[in-house]
């Protein structure tokens, strides 16, 4: 009995495993549009045809005869998720990385576009993470750092900053947790210290 | 008469100091900037936004646009891109080679959580409502030690 109990978890669990919730990213090639949930997903403009991994937009979403344009520039990765109404489109200009909230329906960008100095974003089931970045005008200089920022995904609402997570994430990337902006000493290493 | 063969040299040594640089600052803007610049003999220092400063005053040119940028920059001159932007802006190193949509110049650049761009327009580096802001400084080169 106990086996046959152990059995189904494991089948349950794989079944789970293998059917992915939250968000993802989209795969994109050259003018090839990818489908998903029933809508069609094109980026303009790729930097590369063979291999692309920046697009200069736009963003064109497509089901049946409808069709529009987000106008997103300089895309590096496309999310979206099953039974949200929106897909998040990271870009960057400068040292900026932007993370913006696409309705599918109307491609009109929704709630705040995120700006971020950060060395990338992770969009992972339903959380959004921006990773903490710094840098720094000389080698033996304290850093400019940016703080962590990590988000709750819902369907229906804004994304909601996990401060606690934000925090910790932070403090796992760069040694020392913080909020906002600090000057650190020594960053990703077991001697980083918040400079005062 | 220009010397051509001393021009064809400064802009080769341009290129030769960003491809030297490049593996070791591609993930930093102005830390490839700062690093191409002293191995030309040139002093920059500080983040983004202040060698974006230190490029509009003296001994530094400006150029209002890219077009002009390329000029210089195929004329042998050290030109920097660069937009200030909160908290940090961005920097590279315009060199000899084309325009995109005629007035999007060459560039080499670090970019953090990336791995920046070689011999690529600066339409690459800044999206369409900032790539027309860029501002360009340049200098000549000092001769050769």
């Amino acid at each position: 009995m106990k086996f046959i109990s152990l059995l189904l978890s494991a089948l349950l669990y794989f079944t789970l495993a293998e059917s992915p919730d939250g968000f993802q990213a989209l795969v994109f090639s050259d003018q090839q549009a990818t489908r998903f949930g029933g809508y069609s997903f094109r980026l303009a403009g790729p930097d590369q045809p063979d291999k692309p991994t920046t697009w200069q937009g736009p963003l064109t979403i497509a089901t049946g005869e409808k069709s529009c344009d987000a106008s997103v520039s300089l895309v590096t990765a496309v999310y979206a998720a099953q039974d949200f109404p929106y897909v998040i489109a990271v870009t960057y200009s400068g040292s900026s990385t932007h993370v913006h909230f696409v309705t599918i329906a109307t491609c009109a960008t929704q709630w705040t576009t995120y700006k971020a100095f950060t060395d990338g974003v992770d969009v992972h089931d339903n959380r959004l993470s921006i990773l903490p970045a710094c840098e720094s005008s000389a080698s033996d200089a304290a850093s400019q750092c940016s703080s962590a920022r990590v988000y709750q995904l819902s369907k229906d609402s804004a994304p909601v900053i996990l401060r606690k997570a934000s925090l910790q994430l932070t403090r796992e990337k760069l040694g020392v947790g913080f909020w906002g902006q600090a000057m650190v000493s020594n960053p990703r290493t077991p001697q980083a210290a918040i400079v005062h | 008469m220009p010397d051509t063969t001393t021009e064809i040299t400064a802009q080769q040594r341009i290129i030769n100091a960003c491809e030297v640089e490049f593996n070791a600052h591609d993930n930093d803007c102005s830390g490839f900037v700062r690093a191409v610049s002293r191995d030309l003999g040139v002093t920059l220092t500080g983040l983004a936004n202040d060698i974006v400063d230190e490029i509009q005053a003296a001994p530094w040119t400006t150029v209002p646009n890219g077009v002009q940028a390329k000029a210089q920059a195929d004329s042998g001159f050290l030109v920097i891109g660069g937009l200030k932007d909160d908290p940090h802006g961005h920097v590279v190193v315009i060199v000899t080679g084309p325009l995109a949509a005629g007035k999007y110049p060459t560039a080499y650049w670090g970019r953090l959580g990336s791995i920046g761009k070689k011999n690529t327009t600066i339409n690459w580096a800044w999206n369409s409502q900032d790539r027309d802001k860029v501002i360009y400084g340049y200098i000549a080169l000092p001769p050769q030690q």
